[in-house]
């Protein structure tokens, strides 16, 4: 499997007058084809603002430093006429917001439509065909309908629906999914969990999906990787990791879900504003000691997952 | 506030100021008589006009009734307009369906027209003028005020107001009416403008109230006593220019909110 | 006494022209004892919500009775009404209107004091009382909503709709567009809360693991009827 994806020392701040905000600090990852990657974590904790640097969809008041290599070529310095026609067809990207992403001036058929038809020479005849079809798997019943309406006749979860269906109709070779569960019902979780597997089954493609619903990363992670405070601090293969998690916050985290008896994390999450000393998730750390609250550690390997924790590599 | 507002708030309160203590700016008292048709010069810097009335101070001390006809009559228009959206958009029902259709016929109804005619019979002056103008501007607001209250009543801290028991006098006033100010500012500095400009009609085809000082009364004079005709400029243009630098400066200010006005947004 | 909703339907007129009646709710029966929690599940458009409003006081049913200590709370007096009404608070799903913006915490807060009674020489003591059993600092009062994060928001509303002691609390979705692990303290507070007040409590959620964590029961709502009404199970 070929390194479809790249991302090195990825740092992302934003200057808000006095303050800096470090949103992302030092990420570093690969990607496989055909691999889902999924991050997670709770708000603040800079996962979207990786999706949306991967995207190229940063404001541009954002300080960015490292490196974001799609096949080989670095995603910040390719003009933007390239990038625009990257996504879309190589780059699938479905964001938070679905209504947003949609244009209320035009029916869903006719935007789904024309993704395929600026990107491919397919004919129009061939391209309905290929959004009812897509339309179908996401769980509409009657496609003919469904295209037909605007986006501010349909709900928040039909649209997300909507987005995914048209970022993958053209079969990506990366999708980025940001939060693509949140705001649905069971049911319509259900129906995109089962268009992701059925993705990931019959295309080869990478996808990067970030979201904080645990249960939707259970179901569709290879890997992954979990994130506090800007940076990661738990990566590897996601069955082993769900299983026995090495990183206090991870622990806290699993621990926190109502399956697992609602044991709340003590304290709340940092502000990206003020950095502290040593490891950032020492003042919430139940098993801190003086190390912890002086060096800020390094991400490191051990058995089979990386970690970035004091107290894990020193057992 | 962006830069464009800010330049209109230093206008503004410029005039302000103007109005409020004419004496540090204008050179003389407007009613004293000096030669009368004087052209500008270093006496006079915008010349006399048919009656020997220094123009300059004539000016400055205009800006006081042109100023207080323009926002009194704002606040009245918006404050009605408020009252009557918010009261429409709370209690919806018949309540709405009447305050609406009222709202509609005011809509319909021209305002300058309608000066004219109730200035017929109660006489001109600009009591009327502001009751006039306040009495049929308040629409526009009226219904912009009812729509956000639409919104604004479904919110968390609306209707928890409502199960903790707070009276709905208690709501309307302290919790939804001031979530509708962002959306309601620039509304009255228009309105304000809008006024300013109707006084100026007004009395500039005479309806106005001759005895006072106002930049429409000196248009109004410049052109019946044949300022236009002679090549005065230095009688029409100056109260021309003033009102339009007042009317710019308000409306920069109005629209120097860019962001959205969606509940929630603090400043 | 348990707070009983008996064969309550709401329909509304929907449609722009033509207004064609759409029900929401076809006859929902249900009880609330005091210091049980009920969880309430369904799909969205299911009637959950409505149903939430119409007992909170703030809807009325089209037909059908809402039974509070035994009377009929739409055939109340005014003033009963309005005790009823005390006596049944609510907590919003969307953190970010969940408070008026335009105010401080501290007087939010305030506000609620003074209006069960407070003179002015005791507002610092019952906000001070609010906070603590919100759990929250002090420096929150400052603050404007913009200003703090979602669960704080949860945990200020939940203060204040506690403070007039209400027998009965309806939450509707309170934790769910908040983290995981800022949930579990929510629900932690709510669960301590419950122990040392006895209200009863009505749970909407859309999350099976969260329900049955919280609930003595959970029911079920679909297309505005009830399916099923159990203990929560595995």
């Amino acid at each position: 499997m070929s390194r479809l994806l790249d991302i090195k020392n990825l740092s992302v701040s934003f200057v808000s007058g006095e303050e800096t905000v470090r949103a992302v600090t030092d990420v570093s990852f690969d990607l496989c084809e055909d691999e889902v990657l999924t991050l997670v974590g709770e708000t603040g904790c800079g996962k979207s603002i990786i999706a949306h640097a991967i995207s190229g969809l940063l404001p541009p008041e954002a300080l960015v430093s490292g490196e974001i290599r799609y096949k080989e070529k670095d995603l910040q310095s390719i003009p933007e006429e390239e990038r625009v026609l990257l996504r879309g067809c190589e780059i699938g990207i479905v964001l938070q917001n679905p209504s947003r992403a949609l244009n209320p001036l035009y029916t869903i058929g006719h935007q789904i439509r024309e993704t395929i038809l600026r990107h491919t020479e397919k004919s129009k005849e061939e391209s309905h065909g290929m959004v009812a079809g897509a339309l179908r798997r996401m769980g509409f019943s009657d496609p003919g309908i469904e295209m037909k309406r605007y986006p501010f006749e349909s709900s928040g979860g039909m649209n997300q629906r909507f987005v995914i269906a048209s970022s993958t109709i053209l079969s990506p070779d990366l999708l980025i999914a940001d939060e693509p569960t949140t705001g649905l019902d069971r049911s319509r979780i259900q129906d995109v969990i089962t268009e992701f597997e059925r993705i990931m089954e019959e295309e080869e493609m990478a996808i990067i999906l970030i979201t904080h619903d645990l249960a939707v990363a259970r179901r569709l992670a290879d890997r992954i990787g979990i994130m506090y405070a800007g940076e990661v601090v738990e990566m590897g293969d996601a069955n082993r990791i769900f299983e026995e998690p090495y990183h206090p916050y991870t622990k806290g985290l699993f621990g926190s879900l109502p399956e697992n008896g609602c044991v709340p994390i003590p304290g709340v999450s940092p502000p990206m504003s003020r950095i502290v000393s040593g490891c950032r998730f020492h003042p919430r750390c139940g098993k801190r000691t003086a190390v912890c609250e002086r060096d800020h550690p390094q991400l490191g390997m051990i058995d089979d997952r990386y970690v970035r924790c004091h107290l894990c590599h020193s057992q | 506030m962006n830069r464009a507002g800010l330049i209109g708030f230093a206008i503004l309160s410029i005039f302000f100021l103007m109005a409020v203590a004419p004496w540090i700016f204008a050179p003389y008292d407007p009613y004293i008589r000096f030669t009368p048709y004087a052209e500008p010069g270093t006496d006079h810097i915008l010349g006399t006009n048919d009656m020997g009335h220094d123009i300059l101070s004539e000016l400055i001390y205009s800006a006081r009734a042109s100023l207080f006809v323009g926002f009194v009559a704002a606040i009245l228009a918006t404050l009605l307009g408020v009252i009557i959206g918010i009261i429409a958009g709370y209690y919806r029902g018949w309540i709405e369906d009447l305050l609406m259709g009222v709202t509609d016929i005011f809509l319909m109804i021209p305002k300058i027209p309608m000066i004219i005619i109730i200035a017929a019979f109660l006489g001109s002056g600009i009591w009327v003028l502001i009751l006039v103008f306040g009495a049929f501007s308040w629409t526009a607001i009226a219904r912009i005020a009812r729509s956000k209250v639409l919104q604004i009543r479904e919110s968390g801290f609306v209707l928890s107001a409502r199960c903790l028991g707070f009276s709905n006098r208690f709501i309307m006033a302290r919790e939804i009416a001031p979530n509708l100010t962002h959306i309601v500012f620039p509304k009255f500095m228009l309105l304000a403008a809008s006024a300013m400009i109707t006084e100026a009609s007004i009395s500039f085809i005479g309806l106005g109230d001759p005895s006072m000082k106002s930049w429409g009364v000196m248009l109004s004079f410049a052109f019946t006593k044949g300022g236009l005709l002679n090549g005065m400029w230095w009688w029409y243009i100056p109260p021309g220019i003033a009102i339009s630098v007042c009317v710019m400066a308000i409306a920069l200010i109005g629209y120097s909110r860019e962001k959205g006005a969606d509940i929630g947004v603090r400043g | 006494m348990p707070l009983a909703v008996e064969n309550i339907e709401k329909s509304y007129l929907r449609g722009h022209f033509r207004k064609v009646p759409f029900d929401v709710l076809k006859g929902v029966s249900l009880e609330i004892q005091e210091g049980e929690t009920v969880g309430l599940m369904g799909d969205s458009g299911s009637g959950k919500s409505t149903l939430a409003r119409i007992l909170a006081g703030l809807d009325r049913p089209t037909s059908g009775r809402i039974l509070y200590e035994g009377s009929d709370i739409h055939r109340m007096k005014r003033s009963e009404f309005r005790s009823y009404r005390r006596s049944v608070q609510m907590v919003f799903q969307d953190p970010a209107s969940a408070l008026n913006p335009m105010k401080t915490i501290g007087r939010s807060l305030e506000d609620v004091a003074r209006l069960a009674g407070v003179g002015s020489d005791g507002i610092e003591e019952a906000v001070k009382e609010m906070l603590a059993v919100g759990g929250l600092d002090p420096e929150v009062l400052r603050r404007y909503p913009d200003q703090i994060s979602g669960g704080q928001i949860q945990r200020i509303a939940l203060a204040r709709v506690l403070f007039h002691r209400p027998s009965y609390l309806i939450l509707d979705e309170p934790t769910s567009a908040l983290d995981v692990s800022v949930q579990a303290q929510i629900l932690q507070l709510l669960r301590t809360i419950q122990k040392e007040t006895g209200m009863g409590c009505l749970f909407i959620s859309h999350d099976e693991a969260v329900v049955r964590f919280i609930s003595d029961r959970v029911v079920r709502l679909a297309d505005g009827e009830i399916s099923s009404d159990e203990p929560p199970g595995i």
